[in-house]
């Protein structure tokens, strides 16, 4: 029993559907996006204290909040939260002055399925940037000194059918010109573009429709990639070692019974992360490298080895889909979490640093 | 069967007790971290306040500066083509809305009208759109660079080769796509086209010495040495410390020199321990003025003039000088032989062309072989066998004449001590030691008849000058002939 456990810390439960919920960096407090019914967009900032959750402050906004990251914003004390709406209006928050965005843009013509941020917070090099990914099938890189245009943007050619592009990543950020963003759309297209060169660097097809995808670290270079999707399936790409036919090596994994919503990494620890099941249940897994990561075959190229997948904790905590999860930066093992029942909840988890 | 039960039920227990003291220890632990947390979000909040550091952040990517938007909609509305939908996509065609697509057309002529109605307006904004384009294509041109870039550092040269193409497209006078394409088609080894594009690179930036470095390098490669060599010249004219122009000019130098005079190998029968550990190098062949051989030619035509003209005296005289004229060094030998010839009326000794003085030899001989081979040397050159004799020291005369002298050799020194005009030391030391030689006596007795003249000669020389002393008298009595 020496195995992390999830425990609940504590729940509040709220008046309008939450789609996403983040933590607000250097604090105790986190913030949650969502959808009142009368079709007004949330924006909710609690605190947790001594083991309660209370209510900072509350807004509401013209229209309703599908997505956020802090990922782009520029420094640790100036905040700066980035959404993606409901219209495919992409817009960049001051948390101090709430009442106009600081950056809006209407950057897609339907409604904004994700969203993530490089380059902030202090962490890697080059300049933040903005990936935002849509049910108009496109891709868009946004940088908050170029208004009204995106500055890269990733589209399917004009005759071809539009796919939904369910979720996007970035990755590879490890230094000022490597980027990569990653995209994954409802049939099942995990696509991976590499913004220097300006090309596809790499597609594949994991026969059902990809609900999250994400780099184990965003500042490094390119170690590991979760897709989590329909069909109860999670799969972990080695992304080390790339073969000219064969792509990357993969591992896949059948959990929860139900749709995987999401997978999120630990921040202090890369091989370790969560995923959230359509079940409502949790699934802390950690990776588990192979021997050799690589293996020159009998033509001289080289292929990689992807490892293997260990449970170690899982929890049921409603009955209704996870709808986000978010591990805090500052403190190891907390984390926050929202369900379609209505409720943020925080967890705990213990052990952790054992792992 | 029960102490199973009872042990697995004391380790539950255990492991919850223990994982409850975990989770109250992590709570406590949580309590004071949002505290400190909370401290940490209120100094933060000051610190922004006072302090703005903004980071050094790169260019937005792709940058272009957008028009202004009023001429951006007219633009658009005048650029927007309306696609046409494909023939195989029926799906689009369901979709086809013909009334609508009438409507557009005729909004489309009427925003024409409106388009020249208003042209004052639009000489400006054209001007402002063509500076856009331009400034687009300009960013196209370095992306498309940036692309050849990359092409290059993953040694896929024909793709580098393309994307530099389509930069130049974009943008045809930057010089630096063709340097960079000429670099290209180096290691793609065309070197005539790398010529040729190093070639536009200069016309459009003179003072781009990589480019004039890179047009060098292929015309090496070409053979083309002079204009190699100019091209590297101008480099070290402009910057006199590229070390690269330098060593390449010495290499323009080697292999130019190579292909004019061709590779020189040692001879091929030459053992290799033997041969040379330096590099071979090519020397001129210099020819030595022959003339002299004409010369000695021409002179034996005169002296055969001369014995034409028999012996007359003036006549001789007269061609004398002409003959010392014609020599470049007359030599006192002439005048010495031809006067005797005359006198003995041998024309051979004229006939024999006189020749060039041989020079005494410096060593002295200590060996009768060496004296021998001095001797003949000199010949018929009485004065210099003189000199040669008189440097040879008596005392050796018995090494060098150990076998006995020769019958003309005595009789050469006979005539050169009877031309002595002086009895000196020298000459009694050597007539003493001469006489110690063996089978002298033999010698004396074979002596031709003018040979005892000439001794006669130096004995009565020898008689009047001093007789007193033991040698003299030794000499006098061992050279008498009866």
């Amino acid at each position: 029993m020496d195995k992390p456990q999830i425990i609940l810390h504590s729940q509040k439960s709220v008046n309008y559907t939450v789609f996403d919920v983040k933590w607000i960096p250097t604090s105790a407090k986190f913030i949650s996006l969502g959808n009142h019914a009368r079709g007004t967009g949330a924006l909710d900032i609690f605190e947790i204290t001594h083991g309660d959750i209370t209510v900072v402050s509350q807004n509401e906004k013209p229209s309703a909040f599908k997505c956020g990251t802090f990922g782009a914003s520029p420094t640790r004390e100036r905040r700066h939260l980035a959404t993606g709406n409901f219209d495919g209006y992409i817009q960049v928050w001051d948390l101090e002055k709430l009442d106009k965005p600081i950056y809006s843009v209407k950057g897609h013509k339907e409604i904004i399925n994700a969203i993530d941020g490089v380059g902030g917070l202090g962490v890697g090099e080059g300049a933040p940037e903005i990936a935002t990914a849509s049910r108009d099938g496109r891709v868009h890189i946004w940088d908050t000194r170029q208004a009204d245009l995106p500055v890269a943007s990733m589209e399917p050619a004009e005759s071809e059918t539009k796919r939904d592009c369910w979720s996007v990543c970035f990755g590879n950020a490890f230094n000022s010109s490597e980027r990569i963003v990653g995209a994954g759309y409802d049939n099942g297209d995990v696509k991976l573009f590499d913004l220097r060169s300006m090309s596809l660097r790499w597609e594949t097809n994991i026969k059902n429709g990809v609900c999250c995808l994400e780099f184990d670290r965003k500042d490094i270079e390119m170690n590991k990639l979760v897709a989590t999707t329909l069909e109860s399936k999670i799969h972990v790409f080695d992304m080390k070692t790339q073969h000219s036919e064969k792509g990357f090596a993969s591992v896949v994994e059948k959990a929860h019974d139900s749709t995987v919503w999401l997978g999120r990494h630990l921040p202090q620890n890369r091989d370790v992360f969560m995923t959230c099941g359509g079940s409502g249940s949790y699934y802390l897994w950690k990776y588990n490298y192979p021997e050799q990561r690589f293996k020159t075959q009998t033509d001289k190229t080289v292929v990689g080895v992807a490892g293997s997948l260990a449970l170690l904790q899982n929890i049921s905590l409603s009955s209704q889909p996870a709808s986000a999860f978010d591990w805090s930066l500052d403190k190891l093992g907390l984390a926050c979490t929202s369900a379609f029942d209505q409720t943020v909840r925080v967890l705990i988890t213990t052990k952790l640093n054992t792992v | 069967m029960t102490s199973e039960y009872e042990r697995k039920l004391i380790d539950m227990q255990y492991q919850m007790r223990e994982n409850n003291s975990y989770l109250t220890d992590y709570l406590k632990d949580l309590n004071s971290w949002t505290d400190d947390i909370k401290k940490k979000e209120e100094n933060l909040k000051t610190t922004a306040n006072s302090t703005s550091t903004i980071k050094e952040l790169p260019p937005v990517r792709n940058f272009v500066v957008p028009p202004r938007p009023k001429k951006k909609s007219k633009k658009n509305n005048s650029s927007t083509k309306t696609s046409s939908i494909r023939s195989f996509d029926y799906r689009a065609w369901d979709k086809f809305n013909v009334d609508e697509a009438c409507a557009q057309i005729d909004n489309e002529q009427q925003e024409k009208e409106d388009d020249n109605n208003n042209e004052e307006d639009d000489g400006d904004a054209d001007e402002e759109d063509e500076e856009w384009q331009e400034e687009v294509l300009k960013k196209k041109g370095e992306y498309y660079k940036d692309c050849g870039n990359y092409h290059f550092k993953q040694k896929q040269y024909t793709e580098a080769i393309e994307s530099y193409t389509k930069a130049i497209e974009c943008n045809p006078i930057c010089p630096i796509y063709f340097a960079n394409r000429a670099q290209c088609q180096l290691f793609e080894q065309r070197y005539g086209a790398c010529e040729a594009d190093c070639t536009l690179a200069i016309q459009l930036d003179e003072n781009y010495l990589k480019a004039y470095y890179r047009r060098a390098l292929a015309r090496v490669e070409m053979e083309k040495f002079d204009q190699a060599r100019e091209d590297l010249q101008y480099i070290l004219a402009r910057e006199p410390s590229n070390a690269d122009a330098k060593t390449k000019l010495a290499e323009v130098n080697k292999k130019d020199e190579i292909k004019r005079l061709g590779r020189i190998y040692p001879l091929q029968d030459k053992p290799i321990d033997k041969r040379s550990t330096k590099p071979l190098k090519r020397i001129e062949i210099q020819e030595i003025d022959t003339s002299i051989i004409s010369i000695s030619e021409t002179t034996k035509k005169k002296a055969i003039i001369i014995e034409e003209m028999d012996t007359d005296p003036k006549s001789s005289e007269s061609i004398i000088p002409s003959i010392s004229s014609v020599l470049p060094s007359p030599s006192t030998i002439i005048t010495a032989t031809t006067p005797l010839s005359v006198q003995s009326k041998k024309p051979t000794t004229i006939e024999k062309p006189p020749t060039k003085s041989i020079p005494i030899p410096t060593a002295i001989p200590t060996t009768g072989f060496q004296f021998k081979r001095d001797w003949l040397n000199l010949n018929n050159q009485i004065e210099q066998q003189a000199i040669y004799l008189k440097r040879i020291p008596p005392k050796s005369y018995k090494t060098i004449f150990s076998t006995g002298i020769d019958s003309s050799v005595f009789s050469r020194i006979l005539l050169l001590w009877s031309n002595e005009t002086t009895i000196d030391e020298h000459l009694l030391n050597s007539m003493y030691e001469i006489r110690l030689t063996p089978r002298f006596n033999t010698q004396l007795s074979f002596l031709g008849s003018d040979d005892k003249k000439l001794l006669e000669t130096i004995l009565q020389k020898l008689e009047n000058k001093c007789s007193s002393t033991d040698k003299v008298q030794t000499i006098l009595r061992d050279y008498k002939i009866d």
